[in-house]
């Protein structure tokens, strides 16, 4: 793991009209790294990530990515330097076969790297096997859950070097948030950075090696994975008082 | 807007409307200055129907023109005076609103205004080519002098009538935007789903925005034709349907004051562009143009923004709300004993997939039942079916042993049925005490007369309601949020408000669909402690999750669908247990954890 950070936010604020989201976040992902984002409702968690994705401009503070000023870049320009962001609540194409969503996720790959696209394709139905049952299908007509499946195959499929997900695990059953946990940690093994926003923190921590806790727009704790499942203070909010062994 | 800005308003349209006559130079300039006040009515309604119910009408000449030509027909005819011609004219040109309105069951957007053109069309080839009746090409001259009761309206008299008659329309549409038929529109447009599954009977609220529309256009026609003393075909064209419309876009769709700054300020441009002679057409098309460029909003609906931006309200609103039990029990509720909900034999299928085959399942009275599976097992599908938005192939459900098989969402939530949704389906640019209001809608008694001229009852009912909303607020801990706008909520609190909007329909049978997801550990908790107390005050409840602590927690039942087959039905103990539902859901790694707690 080398040092120099893939993702370096300095002083990050975010404001909405009269409203100030974020106030003032310092953040790093080094390469390789997985690293968690646990917090309340309304702290401010996918605001960071609209900040650092350009899907909202900072209103102060500095993004920088593979020691580049990206600041001021917009969403798209993002994504082609390698930043790709899974947002939070299935955002789909509906109208568009299921087939059609996996390929414009693969929009930026699909003519240079179309083998290694239809590869990918298998992996992910082995993970999904809805999503090939249902291929050709609407994709607005697939159930909440697997909605929330084709969002997250179309972003790993932009194989980005830094790889964003707005809660992870909604709407999905327990046994296929299993398998994806597991599915992150073996990517993320293979080298994948990884910034994951997640409410099921117990899960989070297990998998990620650093984590920062927000609240009220700021980064309230920080530290390892290790560390903070340690903490009073975060058990208490985020892991449930009558907090089982994982 | 407070009232006290509405106040203002009121007090400087009456300055304007009293010295304008006072200044004017010369008649010209007067009845220049007439035409903006039958103008602006034609785009208060049509603010009704844009702003507020989210419609588009490019037809509202073809609506003018009915008032005009029933007034030119039946006071050249019969004799016909302002008042009575103005009656017959609403009627007519109401008629043919709720008309148009039908098109709205099946077709929105592009569609729809495409369909209004046509209507608009219509009417001005019928007024060309039925000579018998409109005098064709050359239209209706000869139009008496506007009279009521056998006495004259000369000089100022008429002029006073028009301001009269626009104070009317401006007191009436600004009330009925503050009512619940206000909220109702905007719902509707907003969401249309979450405002059935409320109790609005989305196609009845549209048809009563196009009547307005109809009803004020058809009026102003009338004004018109007194006015004029000569209608003609040509007055009554599609661009006149365009400017229109324009005049409520160009102002601020949704607001009266912008509405009326649109209306003066399109009748006023194309005289002053005069002087610029053949490039009129052009000097006016570029400066709107870069009017709504420069303000996407219109000109008073930007302003207002931009001073919302800068003063921003405090989201929090300084008044006590009901304690829960009163919330739940004010105005009408049709039916307060715990209630069961029993399906037998679902079978929905979608072309070849069968997404519920042969299902059964009971809600107790008071119970909290949960429905879990698999992604894609049917759990959602069964909760739209019972609430109206799907019909089942076969099998049927009923309501404390009525059956409500097939019944539109509107009516199954006044049966007492109410759901949240997955993916929330809220009033987003609604406040969030403005959302739970909606789902009050149909404990109102008072009614459209009432809500025109704010009656005591009106009063009483809205003030009552505003409270009991603040209470469910307080209930769901959002009322630090009341005044602000539903979709700046985060994820897991816009939740929460859907609870707090379901409840207000005096449901007996609430439907929660997933609302664990996106809540951190502590905010499950909260939401235990909150469905607990739900049930405690006798509403069953349908819980769909996926979150494993809280369903062991709270469920009295558990149904696990897979595959739309129901595998497993008992209670949260020895579902757990099951090796069918471990197999299909828990994963290994759920269950041994969920073994080990």
């Amino acid at each position: 793991m080398s040092d120099r950070p893939l993702l370096k936010v300095s002083g990050l604020q975010v404001r909405y009209g009269g409203a100030t989201a974020v106030r003032g976040v310092d953040m790093e992902v080094r390469p390789g790294e997985l690293v968690a984002v646990i917090g309340n409702n309304g702290a401010g968690k996918t605001s960071i990530l609209r900040g650092i994705s350009g899907l909202v401009r900072p209103s102060a503070g500095k993004v920088e990515f593979n020691g580049a000023d990206t600041t001021t870049l917009a969403a798209h320009q993002k994504v082609n330097l390698g930043m790709a962001l899974i947002p939070e609540g299935r955002l789909i194409f509906a109208d568009q076969t299921v087939e059609d969503n996996l390929i414009l996720g693969a929009y930026t790959r699909w003519n240079r790297d179309r083998a290694g696209v239809l590869a990918q394709f298998e992996e992910i139905f082995e993970l999904f096997p809805r999503l090939r049952e249902r291929l050709h299908q609407r994709a607005g007509s697939l159930s909440g859950g697997e909605q929330q499946m084709l969002a997250i195959s179309r972003g790993l499929l932009s194989k980005p070097a830094l790889l964003m997900i707005d809660e992870l695990s909604l709407g999905l059953a327990p046994k296929v948030v299993e398998q994806l946990m597991t599915l992150l940690r073996n990517l993320n093994a293979r080298g994948q950075s990884i910034l994951l926003v997640e409410q099921l923190a117990s899960h989070a921590l297990a998998i990620a090696q650093r984590a920062y806790v927000i609240g009220q727009g700021r980064v309230e704790l920080e530290g390892t994975s290790a560390q903070l499942a340690g903490s009073p203070e975060v058990m208490e909010t985020f892991l449930g008082k009558k907090r089982k062994a994982v | 807007m407070s009232k006290y800005q509405s106040l203002i308003g009121f007090a400087l349209l009456a300055v304007v409307l009293a010295v304008v006559p006072l200044t004017a130079a010369n008649e010209y300039e007067l009845r220049l200055f007439m035409l903006f006040l039958i103008y602006a009515v034609v785009a208060l309604g049509l603010n009704i129907l844009v702003g507020l119910a989210g419609l588009i009408s490019l037809g509202q000449a073809g609506l003018f023109a009915l008032g005009a030509y029933t007034a030119a027909i039946l006071s050249t005819r019969l004799g016909f005076e302002l008042v009575s011609s103005s009656i017959a004219a609403i009627i007519v040109a109401s008629l043919f609103g709720a008309l148009l309105a039908y098109p709205t069951v099946r077709v929105r957007g592009v569609y729809l205004a495409v369909i209004t053109i046509a209507f608009g069309l219509i009417v001005e080839n019928a007024a060309i080519e039925w000579q018998g009746l409109t005098g064709g090409p050359m239209g209706i001259t000869g139009i008496p002098k506007p009279s009521i009761l056998g006495i004259a309206l000369t000089g100022y008299a008429y002029y006073a009538v028009l301001a009269g008659v626009l104070v009317l329309v401006v007191i009436v549409t600004h009330n009925l935007k503050r009512s619940k038929y206000g909220r109702a529109m905007l719902a509707v447009s907003q969401s249309e789903t979450a405002a059935r599954s409320l109790g609005i009977n989305a196609t009845g609220i549209r048809t009563l925005a196009f009547v307005i529309s109809a009803a004020t256009a058809g009026l102003a026609g009338v004004l018109y034709a007194f006015l004029n003393s000569y209608i003609s075909p040509d007055i009554f064209t599609f661009s006149d349907s365009i400017r229109f419309l324009l005049m409520v876009i160009f102002g601020g769709a949704g607001t009266t004051t912008g509405t009326l700054i649109g209306a003066y300020i399109l009748t006023y441009l194309p005289e002053y562009l005069q002087q610029f002679q053949y490039w009129q057409k052009f000097a006016y098309g570029l400066l709107l143009a870069v009017v709504m460029f420069v303000l996407p909003l219109g000109v008073f609906g930007t302003l207002s923004e931009l001073w919302r931006k800068w003063r921003p309200q405090p989201r929090r609103i300084e008044a006590a709300g009901l304690p829960l039990e009163e919330a739940l029990a004010i105005g009408k509720v049709a039916d307060r004993r715990p209630t069961e909900l029993k399906a037998e034999g679902l079978t929905v299928r979608f072309g070849g997939l069968t997404a519920l085959s042969d299902v059964s399942l009971c809600v107790r009275p008071a119970e909290i039942h949960a429905l879990i599976g698999p992604n894609g097992a049917g759990k959602s599908t069964f909760v739209n079916t019972i609430s109206g938005f799907y019909r089942p192939d076969s099998g049927r459900y009923a309501l404390n042993g009525v059956d409500i098989t097939g019944q539109p969402p509107h009516l199954v939530a006044r049966s007492g049925l109410a759901r949240t949704f997955q993916n929330t389906e809220l009033f987003g640019d609604l406040t969030v005490l403005d959302n739970v209001m909606v789902g009050y809608q149909n404990r109102f008694s008072y009614n459209f007369l009432d809500a025109c001229i704010r009656t005591p009852r009106f009063r009483r009912e809205e003030e009552q309601c505003r409270a009991a909303a603040l209470g469910l607020l307080k209930f769901v801990d959002l009322e630090g949020y009341a005044n602000e706008r539903a979709r700046f909520l985060p994820f897991g609190l816009q939740r929460r408000l859907e609870i707090a909007r379901a409840l207000a329909t005096s449901a007996r049978l609430l439907l929660l669909d997933e609302p664990a997801a996106g809540l951190t550990t502590h905010e499950i908790e909260e939401l235990d402690k909150m469905i607990r107390r739900i049930a405690a005050l006798g509403i069953s409840v349908l819980l769909i999750e996926h979150h494993v602590e809280l369903i062991m927690a709270v469920a009295d039942q558990v149904t696990v669908l897979d595959y739309g087959v129901v595998i497993a039905s008992a209670p949260p103990d020895i579902v757990q247990e099951d090796p069918k539902v471990i197999e299909a859901y828990f994963g290994t790694h759920g269950a041994s954890a969920e073994a080990a707690s």
